[in-house]
């Protein structure tokens, strides 16, 4: 019921925005439900609003296993 | 450390898994992005008699009454209608809102409604079409701020936002059995793992899953691995962004702007406290949408048990004879989550 | 700024004009120029091709490309992958009152460039006028003649059968990415770059090189519906490797951020080839100097489901349908 996406934080602006990027296209979004976001910060956005920061560890483990899974298929 | 998991290794172990619990499984997916990630990834033939996969009713569009939409749909000579792209073609009793379009219909689709009050002018008469979940209710109550501090008069909501706990409670106590529960890991984002905890009184094995392919084998070798232990605490394979607590912030958002109230869920019914509704304090921003819930048009289409497991999509009679994703004639065809519409365009496969 | 206006169509002083002020000089065919009622050429051949397709993107100026360009694509392209040379084209406009003049000349310029560059000739044309609000801005309409060198060489779809191999010329869904990144409501910062591109020197270097059994272009309904064309024209049944399948980051990202799912993308100057498998080596050596994302997907079996089967990263197998509805952004 609810597509989301990972996406980096770029730059912050006032009125709780942030640019963010994901797989090289940069888009805003609205981070007004998330707290202390900083540059550099994973975030999941849903219907543009940014709903919880990511672990940076456990995205990390995540990343790792991704290149995992495609090592494993080529 | 189970990270290291190379994916075939994965899969021989859910196999194995349940080779030792000795029967093949029933496992209920409530969101509908796993019910897609599942038959994208094609785990529905993968599994082939090991697991059985269940669509429950976490799709919004899906389980969304007819009459909703004709309300909107008559609303749409007046206002504009600002609906997410999901709902443009679910078919209400006469028209679905894609059709209004063509006759004329003010019908914008939007992609978030945060942005899309940004846009509006003061002048306009607007109507955001509020589905969802809640993953998706602190988008509107954001807008419904916006709103508010914008001074905006003429932004009304036609709040037909769904919880999910209600409803899985009641499909776990009077419709279905199973062996394992995917819970959905956005709606767990908001609310956190602690709002799920009743679903231990079911002893079923329960685990939060992300979306993708591996997310999803992550929560199935976790589900075998509890029923092989008998250990029916819920588990969080999605800990990478789902916290105890949810989203404290979110929370308080949808608590600010919107309170508990009855909801019809296609399938289940009238479900007390299945729904949220703008609280009255903020009412004038709120768009009368009362409907006969009661009535549904009288038709062959068992939406209503596929949404609750009892037959497979299949197993229905309007099933690729006159339901297809061209014509949909229920709900869960029209919705690309639907579990007749994945099963349409993924599923079928020799043999079926 | 100059608008287009109703006089610029009614067949009088401004449409003449229009013509001879915008469109010939620019053209610059010797055949136009002669401003007959009828084009006529010459083409020695046995086999003629004709096909014709009309053209209504917007935005109209997009990434990678504009209308104009993509109506001469669009339509050498069409021709090129039935295994023809593109030789002559004509071009009908239908034009917004109120459309600005500069834009159009853009736009016709455009349309020469990649005319040159694909080595047609434009022969003949046609512009109305209609009131505002009766068509969005520009529509272009473009038929295209191509001749058949070699008639043995013609791929066709007799010639598909099991066991041959299945390949796409480069990168699937950017001219469909493209077209969504640049919504305003959606935000995207920097804009995804179209495919656009005519096609017609590669496939005429496979042509002379290789044994081509059959193309097509990827256009509206992208990769998963021409395949299923394919699938039920020659009734077989087509299996693609997801893994194979080549995407681009932002194309992946787009499909995530909008629900999307980039099989069904549309690609402006992307095909598919079915080729003999001992083809392949000199098959991908020649797509490659073109774009080096070219790889074979997939293969054909005889079957004769007529469906196109997609194996998963995970080691499942799937269906590929064709597109059955508008794709449309969405929340879940």
């Amino acid at each position: 019921m609810c597509l989301g996406y990972p996406a980096k934080v770029i730059e912050i602006f006032e009125d709780k925005k942030a640019l963010v990027e994901y797989l090289g296209v940069k888009k805003m979004v609205n981070i007004a439900l998330l707290k202390n976001v900083s540059i550099g910060d994973y975030i999941l956005i849903h219907s543009g609003i940014a709903i919880e920061k990511i672990d940076q560890k456990e995205a990390e483990e995540i990343e790792k296993l991704f290149g995992e899974v495609q090592d494993a298929n080529s | 450390m189970r990270y290291k998991m190379q994916t075939a290794e994965l899969i021989w172990e859910i196999k194995n898994n349940i080779e030792k619990i000795g029967r093949s499984l029933k496992v209920i997916e409530v969101c509908g992005t796993h019910t897609v990630s599942i038959y994208k990834n094609g785990f529905h033939t993968l599994f082939e008699g090991y697991i059985d996969f269940i669509s429950g009713p976490g799709c919004p569009v899906c389980v969304t009454h007819e009459g909703y939409i004709d309300r909107l749909v008559e609303l749409s000579s007046e206002w504009t209608i600002y609906t997410f792209g999901d709902l443009l073609k679910v078919p209400g009793s006469s028209k679905s809102l894609s059709q209004a379009r063509a006759n004329g219909g003010k019908i914008k689709v939007m992609y978030s409604p945060v942005d899309a009050v940004e846009h509006l002018e003061n002048n306009e008469k607007v109507i955001f079409a509020a589905v969802g979940f809640e993953t998706t209710a602190p988008a509107f109550a954001l807008s419904l701020e916006k709103v508010i501090e914008k001074g905006l008069k003429n932004v009304k909501f036609a709040c037909e936002l769904k919880t999910i706990d209600e409803p899985l409670k009641s499909l776990l106590q009077n419709h279905i059995r199973v062996d394992g529960i995917i819970l959905p890991g956005h709606v767990a984002t908001v609310i956190g793992v602690d709002s799920f905890k009743f679903v231990e009184g079911f002893k079923v094995a329960s685990v939060i899953s992300g979306f993708e392919g591996y997310d999803i084998l992550l929560s199935l070798l976790s589900i075998t691995q509890d029923i092989l232990n008998e250990d029916f605490t819920v588990k969080n394979e999605y800990k990478r962004v789902v916290k105890k607590e949810g989203n404290v912030i979110a929370k308080g958002y949808i608590e600010k702007y919107f309170e508990r109230t009855s909801a019809f869920f296609r399938g289940l019914g009238l479900i007390p406290g299945g729904g949220l509704k703008i609280k009255d304090e903020f009412r004038e921003y709120s768009i009368d949408m009362s409907y006969d819930n009661t009535k549904q048009k009288d038709s062959l289409c068992r939406c209503a048990d596929v949404l609750t497991g009892k037959i497979k999509p299949f197993e229905c009679p309007l099933f690729e004879k006159v339901c297809t994703p061209i014509s949909p004639k229920g709900a869960c065809m029209v919705s690309q989550e639907g579990s007749c519409n994945a099963y349409f365009r993924y599923g079928k496969w020799k043999g079926r | 700024m100059k608008f287009i206006q109703k006089e610029h169509g009614n067949g009088g002083k401004q449409t003449y004009e229009l013509i001879n002020g915008l469109f010939k000089p620019i053209f610059g065919s010797e055949i136009l120029k002669r401003g007959d009622d009828s084009s006529i050429f010459d083409l020695a051949s046995k086999k003629i091709g004709v096909t014709t397709d009309s053209f209504v993107v917007k935005p109209y100026f997009f990434k990678g490309g504009d209308i104009g360009k993509l109506s001469v694509c669009g339509t050498v392209n069409d021709l090129a992958v039935s295994g023809l040379v593109p030789k002559y084209i004509t071009a009908s406009f239908i034009i917004e009152e109120g459309f600005p003049i500069e834009d159009l000349q853009k736009i016709v310029r455009s349309m020469k460039e990649y005319a040159d560059i694909a080595g047609v000739e434009i022969v003949a044309g046609d512009t109305k006028v209609v009131e505002k609000g009766s068509c969005d801005g520009i529509f272009i309409n473009t038929t295209g003649f191509g001749v058949c060198e070699k008639e043995e060489r013609l791929p066709s779809i007799e010639k598909i059968k099991g066991g041959q191999i299945v390949i796409v010329s480069g990168d699937i869904g950017r001219h469909g990415a493209c077209i969504y990144s640049h919504s305003s409501e959606l935000g995207v910062e920097e804009k995804i770059e179209s495919d656009c591109a005519p096609l017609n020197r590669v496939i005429n270097e496979l042509l002379k090189n290789v044994e081509i059994c059959y193309m097509k272009d990827l256009t509206r309904g992208g990769l998963a519906t021409a395949l299923n064309e394919i699938a039920q024209k020659a009734s077989v049944d087509i299996y693609i490797e997801e893994d194979k399948v080549p995407v681009s980051n932002e194309v992946k990202a787009l499909c995530d951020i909008l629900g999307l799912d980039s099989y069904y993308l549309a690609c402006e100057g992307r095909f598919v080839a079915v080729i003999n498998k001992e083809d392949k080596q000199k098959t991908l050596e020649i797509l490659k100097k073109y774009n080096k994302e070219a790889c074979e997907i997939g293969w054909i079996e005889d079957t004769k489901e007529k469906r196109v089967y997609l194996k998963t990263s995970f080691g499942g197998t799937r269906i590929l349908d064709m597109l059955y509805y508008e794709m449309l952004p969405r929340i879940c």
